[in-house]
């Protein structure tokens, strides 16, 4: 056992060698508190434990600790036969956010096999905006496992490179999985409105309620004025979350002759459809607006009427 | 001289199978803001020593081990 200057370490260090496992959950408690640096060793070392309750409560203090120094641990951890710790190692590799961790992570990739385990490194790769990880995601995008492509999606929605919009916009088109398409369709934004307008008129349809109301708020997002009549078509939409995002994206693109479409949906039995259509005529601030404007001021939700102040504000500011 | 002969319960009950004070754990006695849980002197496990529970729940809420449940009173929930 390694010896450390520090008496409350090496009280640690004993409680952490102990034969009990109860002691050694115990002494993982204290360790949170130890403000030593090496405790962060002793840490890794209970992450290895040979108890899983031992190791659970290592996983849930993880990022208590400078996590930089531990993204091989915590690699290894995603193997881990407990899935509280697998999930934990999961969630604190995401919070790494250091560029150094980028070569070990592509490193671990390699090596795996396990879909969870994958989509792990992809989650934690993905803020590192690495261009190394552009080859392993894009040879995940057709990954058997739906969590993996999902990730793959989203590594390479953050790298925005305009030479993967060609294989975002397949997986937002034709991917069988509805988180999939709708995560494509969401990192498709960075791109020139012009080179994904035809892939989002196509997507605007999607039969998943989720995926249509992204592509919704990626036109809205890209100032797509193309996409006006689709978002017209949408405000009808039979769920209303769509109706809402819709409502939502004729304000950002400021268009008049989203009005009539606006004015029924002040009509919309859900509050939050008539929240977010206000706000848009408010955003367009026409005097066509003015006669839903003002008959709003008398909705029966608070904060429709705060809204409603504020476009006749915008109107008369106009 | 009255008698109390029948047993009276406290709030704030400590599963003794699930309980691992006497491996060190001290979880609930450091969080209680009225210092009312206290470790047994026979079997080393938490117990609540003093019946003045303000019901704030943080010992239920860190036990480790799910091994705190406090019953608060009908009239205040």
């Amino acid at each position: 056992m390694k010896q450390y200057q520090d008496p409350e370490l090496q009280e640690l260090a004993e409680r952490l060698a102990s034969d009990d496992a109860g002691l050694r959950r115990v002494a993982v408690l204290d360790l949170v508190d130890c403000p030593e640096p090496e405790a962060v060793e002793l840490l890794i070392q209970a992450l290895n434990d040979a108890d899983p309750l031992v190791r659970q409560e290592a996983a849930k203090v993880v990022d208590e600790f400078e996590s930089a120094q531990m993204a091989d641990a915590l690699i290894a951890a995603l193997n881990d036969s407990d899935e509280v710790v697998r999930n934990a190692a999961a969630h604190a590799l995401s919070d790494l956010k250091d560029p150094a961790a980028a070569a070990p992570l592509l490193a671990a990739l390699q090596e795996s096999r396990d879909p969870f385990v994958v989509a792990g490194i992809l989650r934690a790769l993905k803020p590192l905006r690495d261009a190394d990880a552009r080859e392993p995601a894009r040879a995940r995008l057709d990954h058997a496992d739906p969590r993996v492509r999902r990730e793959a999606v989203a590594v390479l929605g953050w790298l925005k490179e305009d030479a993967n919009l060609p294989m975002l916009i397949e997986r937002a088109r034709d991917d069988v999985d509805p988180e999939v398409r709708r995560a494509a369709v969401g990192a498709l934004v960075y791109a020139d409105a012009a080179a994904v307008a035809e892939a989002l008129n196509g997507i605007v349809t999607d039969e998943h309620w989720q995926v249509r109301a992204e592509a919704i708020n990626s036109i809205g997002k890209l100032d797509h004025q193309q996409g006006l009549d689709l978002l017209i078509t949408a405000s009808r939409d039979t769920t209303w979350q769509v109706r809402e995002k819709a409502a939502d994206a004729i304000g950002k693109l400021r268009r008049v002759e989203g009005v009539p479409a606006l004015g029924e949906c002040c009509r919309d039995p859900m509050s939050n459809v008539r929240k977010a259509t206000i706000g848009a005529l408010g955003a367009i601030a026409d005097e066509q607006c003015r006669p839903y404007i003002e008959t709003a001021l008398d909705d029966p939700d608070p904060d429709v009427r705060k809204l409603a102040r504020w476009a006749q504000s915008r109107l008369s500011a106009a | 001289m009255p008698l109390a002969n029948h047993h009276t319960s406290v709030p704030v009950l400590v599963d003794e199978e699930k309980c691992i004070a006497d491996k060190g754990c001290t979880v609930c006695i450091d969080v209680c803001p009225l210092d009312v849980l206290w470790i047994d002197e026979t079997t080393g496990k938490a117990h609540m020593k003093y019946d003045e529970c303000w019901y704030c729940m943080p010992c239920e809420a860190d036990c480790p081990t799910d091994a705190v449940t406090v019953n608060i009173p009908y009239l205040l929930r």
